[in-house]
């Protein structure tokens, strides 16, 4: 964009509210991690607050941080590794929340990472616990879920995961 | 602080930011769109979509879709594993030579995690063919098939007008050469090394090409120079290049060539390996894949081994402790169908 040059010398701030109506003030250059953000400030969209209605306080919190860390010059790889590791131990619901919100904000890294780590959560787990994760009741009846159980036996054998994070 | 001006209507607002209009899931109370389960999806293995499928009916319905299949296609390529074949021929009755093959399966991530394992039986005396990504391919004396090992799925090809496959009548051409069964697939080319004479084996006659869109036989012309010819092993693929593994008599090296350019047939000699300290009478070193600088090997069937490139080393990899193997592949977790 034109006006782009400009940022070099100076700093500027954006507003976020989350849905819960707190507001979050942050550097730009940190802010625009997110290419909806960018899209937005680069459209002239964001002189005044940017209010993200499908961003909750506690979400928008963990994606801050998130998007602190990945854009400081001091943090080396070793720090932004632990930092990401530490990051997907949260809750598998909180995850969830973070993958939504990552991909309203289009910050790819961070869709990554979240995604990687709800895969891995799930992928052994059986049906019932991923159920309740998800909250999700069943619409099979119970022979359409037989069947589909049937057509691939051998992928509900073995060591398989009940817990429910 | 300072803030910007808007200089663009609002109106480009409301474009940026309601592009997120996708089909919804209700979850914890919280909405995650289809795009984001199907990425969530194209990262787990095929096994575990396989018991994933019975949660509800929209999550099999991701499951399914094409578009999510080949999402999930690209990125398991893009994490290869290992598949190990073991083969085992029982005689069942010696007067009329009936016999079956068991093959067992097993996938191993490049990590050591064991994934899954099964196995089959086939009838008769069972050989793999070249096989790449999803589907590993075989041949026994009762005809073709091919499998998905990721979705456990064996199909029986119609039987075929011929009988056998070294005479490349199998490819319904008429080819000059008698080929050896074991090949390599790069892009649409099945290359083999074929010999002029049926029943010599030790000299090679040149390497038969199959292009698999004009259904053509064609001859790659040989590496010149010191090549020799009768110590020629075999061929494989090493990133996407045509590679001619051969050695000399006394075992002590191995030499790697490449084919640069294939189509003014420019052969490099790229790597010279001193394999003097492997005891190889009865089994090869096989490069299996060149990933950063180094050569994964399939040494004797029995176990993988790093080769640095540049400090000319081989090193182990210890966690495997699976026992001997008949073949051993690098293979992509795939959901492909065979409709069986």
């Amino acid at each position: 964009m034109a006006e782009a040059s400009s940022s070099i010398t100076e700093k500027f701030f954006l507003t976020l509210k989350s849905s819960d109506g707190d507001e979050f003030v942050l550097e730009e250059s940190i802010a625009i991690q997110s290419i909806t953000i960018k899209n937005m400030v680069e459209d002239g969209c964001s002189s005044s607050v940017i209010p993200l209605s499908k961003v909750d306080t506690e979400t928008l919190i963990k994606v801050i941080e998130y998007m602190k860390m990945h854009s400081s010059t001091s943090s080396n790889e070793e720090e932004i590794e632990n930092f990401d590791k530490k990051f997907v131990s949260n809750s598998i619901n909180t995850i969830l929340n973070i993958l939504e919100a990552a991909n309203f904000l289009d910050i790819n890294n961070l869709l990554e990472l979240c995604a990687e780590a709800v895969a891995n959560r799930i992928k052994n787990k059986t049906p019932e616990a991923v159920r309740k994760i998800f909250n999700i009741t069943s619409d099979f009846t119970p022979e359409e879920e037989a069947e589909i159980r049937n057509e691939t036996p051998w992928a509900f054998e073995g060591n398989l995961d009940h817990s429910l994070d | 602080m300072k803030k910007r001006k808007s200089l663009k209507s609002s109106k480009s607002r409301a474009t940026s930011s309601s592009s997120s209009s996708k089909a919804k899931m209700i979850i914890n109370s919280s909405v995650l769109s289809k795009d984001v389960m199907m990425d969530i999806f194209s990262r787990i293995p095929t096994k575990a979509l396989c018991r994933l499928r019975c949660v509800c009916k929209e999550w099999r319905s991701i499951i399914s879709n094409p578009f999510f299949k080949s999402l999930h296609r690209a990125r398991s390529s893009q994490k290869p594993k290992f598949l190990f074949l073991q083969e085992k021929n029982y005689h069942r009755c010696m007067v009329y030579s009936i016999s079956t093959t068991r093959v067992t399966m097993l996938s191993v991530d490049f990590d050591g995690t064991h994934n899954f394992e099964f196995t089959f039986t086939l009838d008769g005396y069972v050989n793999m063919l070249p096989s790449k990504w999803e589907l590993i391919c075989f041949v026994s004396t009762e005809g073709f098939y091919v499998c998905n090992p990721s979705t456990q799925e064996l199909v029986k090809l119609p039987n075929p007008s011929f009988r056998d496959v070294k005479d490349g009548s199998a490819f319904g051409s008429k080819c000059p050469y008698f080929l050896r069964l074991w090949g390599v697939l790069i892009e649409n080319n099945f290359y083999w090394i074929g010999y002029g004479d049926k029943y010599d084996d030790t000299k090679i006659g040149a390497i038969v090409s199959f292009d698999l869109g004009k259904e053509e036989f064609g001859t790659v012309v040989l590496p010149e120079g010191r090549f020799d010819s009768e110590g020629v092993w075999f061929l494989v693929e090493l990133k996407g290049m045509l590679c001619l593994v051969d050695s000399p008599e006394d075992l002590s090296t191995m030499d790697i060539w490449v084919l640069k350019d294939s189509k003014n047939y420019m052969w490099v000699r790229e790597h010279r390996l001193d394999i003097s300290s492997f005891n190889l009478i009865f089994g090869f070193i096989i490069p299996l894949d060149h990933i950063e600088g180094k050569i994964l090997m399939d040494v004797k069937f029995e176990s993988l081994e790093w080769y640095d490139v540049e400090n000319k080393c081989f090193k182990r990899i210890d966690n495997l402790r699976l026992g001997q193997w008949s073949w051993s592949l690098i293979y992509t977790d795939g959901l492909f169908s065979l409709g069986s």
